[in-house]
């Protein structure tokens, strides 16, 4: 194993949360969900000599996982919108029931999204200013906050009626 | 719920992931291959290119075989023209290349530079075949009055004079069939790219829009 693998490698392990995230959010099939994660990292693999350093990793990661995930298409297979119980990360086990059920209602609305809210999404979860979020999705930071108005006011309709749904 | 409830909520367990890859499993994932809409059109170029290469062979080798001197020198014009094409699927495989390595780019130059890649290949394709009908029947026509035989001009009019047809009909008759084949490769090419690259292209599309400022 060469010298820049094993730190590509290194790297990637410190950093495969990220990729995790990504993998959950925009598949919901588990195959495809393993498909995404092995493009994610030949992606990142292929254009690893033009990480300079001067991001941070995880920001530079972010924007070619996000790349790979919204241009990543399966043909002849249509988009489930059923939210598997093994997407559905665990939270913490002292939150009561109720609280678990808008949980997971928040989480079928995210999966609701088109490709790009999630984006937004995940970023904005993520603690990235919207200046941030503005830089790696390429757009002005006064559209991502007018966008995550939208999408804050949709997902919070979307999670309601999830949740009404549920109980 | 909120959005800004449910991001409190979150704790490193979000995070976290039943398929946890280790440094062995990364390592072995980098030997695959990529599944990538670029690399799907890379093959398909890499397909024409050597449909063309073996083309280019076939009609050199029936340049030389046919008996009839109107079809050899049908086929090895043939043979020349479609050379040109190498040139233009080779800056096709370079530019796919470039945009390769254009993954960590903002998500909307990538998005904008795909779909520039697409389009063009798209159009390029539809040129093409289009393109060769004309030549294709002009030459044929002009091949078709300096020979003789089965594939004569003269021949084949003398059949369908004979046949009871008059000129105008015949005239009609030609005239149809060259519009019917330029449709019918015009949608059957629309067809085949819309196959391919059509829900794809127009998924990217909307996305696309979806971040556009001026909405």
């Amino acid at each position: 194993m060469q010298v820049a693998e094993k730190v590509f490698i290194d790297l990637i392990q410190k950093h495969q949360n990220i990729i995790h995230k990504i993998c959950n959010v925009y598949e919901n099939d588990v195959s495809n969900k393993a498909d995404l994660y092995q493009e994610i990292i030949l992606q990142a693999w292929k254009s690893y000599h033009s990480f300079k350093g001067n991001a941070q990793f995880s920001t530079w990661l972010y924007r070619v996982a996000l790349n790979t995930a919204i241009t990543f298409f399966k043909q002849n297979k249509k988009q489930s919108f059923i939210i598997h119980s093994e997407t559905i990360p665990d939270i913490k086990e002292d939150v009561s029931a109720t609280l678990q059920e808008q949980t997971q209602a928040m989480y079928k609305a995210i999966a609701q999204l088109d490709k790009i809210d999630k984006a937004l999404v995940m970023l904005y979860l993520d603690n990235y200013s919207y200046d941030e979020i503005g830089e790696i999705i390429g757009i002005t930071a006064n559209y991502v906050a007018v966008k995550m108005i939208r999408i804050k006011a949709k997902l919070k309709e979307s999670a309601i009626k999830y949740y009404n749904h549920s109980s | 719920m909120e959005l800004d409830d449910f991001k409190n909520l979150l704790n490193e367990k979000f995070e976290k992931s039943d398929v946890e890859l280790g440094s062995e499993k990364i390592h072995l994932s980098l030997q695959e291959k990529t599944n990538s809409v670029l690399y799907k059109l890379k093959k398909g170029v890499w397909f024409e290119l050597t449909s063309t290469i073996t083309a280019i062979i076939i009609f050199a080798v029936l340049s030389f075989l046919l008996s009839n001197k109107g079809l050899r020198i049908y086929f090895g014009t043939f043979a020349l023209v479609i050379v040109a094409f190498i040139p233009v699927f080779v800056r096709f495989l370079r530019m796919i290349n470039n945009q390769m390595l254009y993954v960590d780019a903002p998500v909307k130059e990538n998005l904008t530079t795909l779909i520039a890649s697409i389009k063009l290949y798209m159009k390029r394709y539809k040129q093409f075949s289009l393109l060769l009908i004309p030549v294709c029947i002009s030459y044929a026509f002009l091949l078709g009055y300096n020979t003789d035989g089965h594939f004569s001009q003269s021949y084949i009019v003398n059949q369908l004079t004979n046949s009871g047809l008059n000129e105008t009909v015949i005239i009609l008759l030609i005239l149809t069939l060259i519009s019917v084949l330029a449709v019918a490769v015009h949608y059957i090419n629309k067809w085949y790219l819309n196959l391919i690259y059509g829900r794809y292209l127009s998924e990217l599309e909307s996305a696309i829009a979806s971040l556009n400022e001026n909405k």
